[in-house]
């Protein structure tokens, strides 16, 4: 059935993302761009999101709160190479991106004592050391991405505490403060700062354009039957930008957004709502909602530049590809695996030409 | 969503002549065909028979006791499709179509008063132009029980607008699961865009009636006795069709909606076959004790809790609680189901 066409895209790529088998047992996991397992590897900390060095060839996938692991993969040899442990006191929180002009690794952490938010900066050219550590400026800080300047961070600060000790608790729901900052690489200082309307509206995910437009998603922390935008723009304006939908239409992600999406153009936004068990398909330019599509348990969405598609994973297993214009479900594209409930992120990067996956 | 039935029908050419019927395939098919597509006709029919009712009262031959009769009908029918939120019904937030609940603001008494306010003629545009608290069956019911509502032609209009509104989406409802849905779940395989596998069609069913048993604990009682808040307190105006003081004949919708899963649904039938035997005749028992709790007062919740009794809904709630462990806990584990996973542990 597969044979010598690509499934999922056209040149040499790589999808990551973590999954779970049906006996409880957390994995990560590499595909190429026809599906195929790269690697398949059992980890002992449930993994987050993930991110390819295409440079190094090299997969790096985050532990999770309350893990303190990043597992690094050698790709080419489908290999678990070694991990990077967070320092004493310290957990990550499942997102990590690249900034520096391609230099520096940077994480999300918990400084578990006192419950602030760090960014950990790793040089990957020198084995990942770690060799600062910057204040993310608020508490639990989430995803970050780094700027098109290579030298300012966006950073989306949830705002919830959790302790180790309390496993996954929110300890300060009524008091939270959660931001979108924008934190200088080199200084660590804040440059700005921008609140959503509602103190329980948690910024948890996001995902910036090539023009550095900033799309963060929300989860709603607050009563569960009140409606409130789940996402939100940002570039440059005073406050934070909702993206325009009805009640009706935001009450269908049920108060959760897992992952934020856009193309390489930023003209198509996803959002995966697990909990509405929906992925909504987004005219980004025109800041208009498209369509609303079920997708039980979906959560991970990746986009593939060469392929012009998104891949869409999901808890049942399926990966789900839609096209970039007009979003439709691509079945030629989309593939099962039987025991694999892929978890909430997943991530593509292209491969340089004659890599070997 | 158009382009979303449109590949349901691609996939569907794709599997066909799928064979060899798995215990999974049986169950979800006789639920399908015993309760879940039944339930939406008698949903079609019965608001079919409120919008002709309400044509006959408002030229005058029929009382408006008639049409509340045919409301509460309606009522219950959507009552026993509460269970099943998943196919058709999700498309474009469908349900609060149907009804919006929990109305903590008074939504649909504050957006049906400024309706009726206006003086030009009320269209079927305008209505759907407008919020959608103002097409449901609360809206119905608002302009059929609330004094407030009052009487005359504009009420008719809306009743009428509204009732005609309501058969056309749950006809459509009852023709999707005919055309399409029905068989996308009862064809499981790689290809299918909502079911793999046999199992996630069992689950999904299990998953929805789960949630409804989410909505009857949490919601339809629990606000309403402020077992949710740091200052309790009774407040009957919190419960699910208090203007028509039926808040107890949906729950025993609902429950009748459980007993019929578990009967002629095949449930029972399918957990004995999975040697879980003990668990169905502890899901039965459970269910029936919160009928027994339903049937011990004949008195509306409402006038129970505006009176300061709370005991038979307490007496509902516990039985409801103890229905829920089992269902949501106990069943899902005994199928090896997991209910979500990036749902239930997300980050």
């Amino acid at each position: 059935m597969l044979t010598g066409c690509n499934l999922f895209g056209s040149k040499p790529g790589v999808y990551l993302s973590a999954f779970r088998d049906h006996l409880g047992q957390n994995h990560i996991a590499g595909l190429n761009t026809d599906g195929e397992s790269l690697f398949s590897i059992a980890v002992p900390q449930r993994a987050h999101d993930s991110l390819m060095l295409p440079g190094a060839g090299l997969a790096l996938f985050f532990a999770r709160r309350p893990g303190n692991l990043i597992y690094i993969v050698d790709l080419a040899r489908g290999q678990w190479l070694r991990s990077l442990q967070a320092p004493e006191g310290h957990h990550f929180y499942g997102h990590g991106c690249v900034s520096g002009g391609g230099r520096y690794l940077l994480t999300t952490e918990n400084h578990i004592a006192d419950g602030n938010g760090h960014i950990g900066v790793y040089d990957i050219n020198d084995e990942f050391r770690r060799v600062e550590q910057l204040p993310s400026h608020g508490i639990g800080p989430h995803q970050l991405k780094s700027l098109s300047d290579g030298k300012t961070l966006a950073i989306a600060n949830g705002g919830i505490l959790t302790h180790p000790d309390k496993g996954r608790e929110k300890l300060n729901l009524d008091t939270m403060q959660p931001g979108l900052a924008y934190v200088e690489l080199n200084s660590g200082k804040l440059l700005s700062q921008y609140h959503p309307p509602h103190h329980q509206q948690s910024i948890r995910h996001m995902d910036i354009t090539s023009a550095d437009e900033v799309v963060v998603g929300v989860q709603f922390e607050g009563d569960p039957d009140q409606v409130v935008p789940l996402a939100y723009t940002h570039r440059g304006e005073d406050q934070l930008q909702p993206l325009p939908a009805t009640d009706a239409s935001w009450r269908q992600h049920r108060n959760y957004i897992a992952s934020v999406c856009v193309d390489a153009d930023g003209e198509r936004l996803l959002l995966s709502s697990p909990r509405g068990g929906v992925v909504s398909g987004w005219d980004l330019s025109k800041r208009q909602l498209l369509a609303i599509q079920t997708q039980r348990d979906g959560a991970g969405i990746a986009f593939n530049g060469v392929a012009r598609r998104f891949l869409i994973s999901n808890g049942l297993g399926q990966l789900t590809a839609v096209d970039q214009q007009q979003l439709q479900r691509q079945t030629h594209h989309s593939r099962f695996y039987q025991n694999r409930i892929w978890d909430n992120h997943m991530s593509f990067s292209e491969l340089p030409t004659g890599t070997s996956a | 969503m158009t382009f979303f039935r449109a590949l349901l029908v691609s996939t569907l050419a794709a599997v066909v002549g799928c064979s060899s019927k798995t215990p999974e395939t049986a169950f979800v098919e006789t639920a399908i065909n015993t309760t879940i597509v039944p339930a939406y006709q008698q949903l079609a029919e019965r608001s079919q028979m409120f919008s002709i009712s309400v044509t006959n009262v408002c030229t005058s031959s029929d009382d408006i006791q008639t049409l509340q009769n045919r409301w509460h009908d309606s009522m219950a029918a959507w009552q026993s499709v509460q269970g099943i939120q998943f196919g058709p019904i999700r498309d474009n937030n469908t349900t609060w179509e149907m009804q919006f609940w929990p109305d903590k603001k008074n939504l649909v008494g504050k957006k049906l008063r400024a309706l009726l306010k206006e003086d030009t003629q009320l269209t079927q545009e305008q209505l759907q132009k407008s919020s959608v608290v103002v097409r449901g069956l609360p809206a119905l019911e608002y302009l059929l029980f609330d004094p407030a509502a009052g009487e005359g032609q504009r009420n008719c209009e809306a009743l009428s607008l509204i009732a005609q509104h309501q058969a056309q989406i749950t006809q459509q409802l009852h023709n999707r699961w005919q055309q399409d849905y029905r068989q996308l779940m009862l064809t499981p395989g790689p290809d299918n865009p909502e079911y793999p596998e046999p199992m996630h069609a069992v689950a999904v069913i299990i998953d929805s009636y789960a949630s409804l048993l989410d909505q009857l604990r949490d919601r339809k009682l629990t606000q309403a006795l402020g077992l949710n808040s740091r200052k309790p307190r009774l407040n009957g105006y919190l419960l699910e069709s208090w203007r028509s003081q039926t808040s107890r004949d949906n729950l025993k919708a609902n429950l009748a909606a459980f007993e019929q899963l578990m009967n002629s649904g095949g449930l029972s039938a399918y957990l004995q076959e999975k040697d879980h035997g003990a668990l169905a005749t502890e899901l039965e028992q459970r269910i029936q004790a919160v009928q027994t709790a339903l049937q011990a007062s004949d008195e509306p919740l409402f006038k129970l809790l505006q009176q300061q009794q709370p005991d038979n809904a307490i007496a509902i709630q516990e039985a409801l609680t103890a229905l829920h462990q089992t269902f949501k806990t106990d069943l899902p584990q005994a199928l090896g189901i997991r209910l979500g996973f990036n749902d239930n542990d997300g980050d």
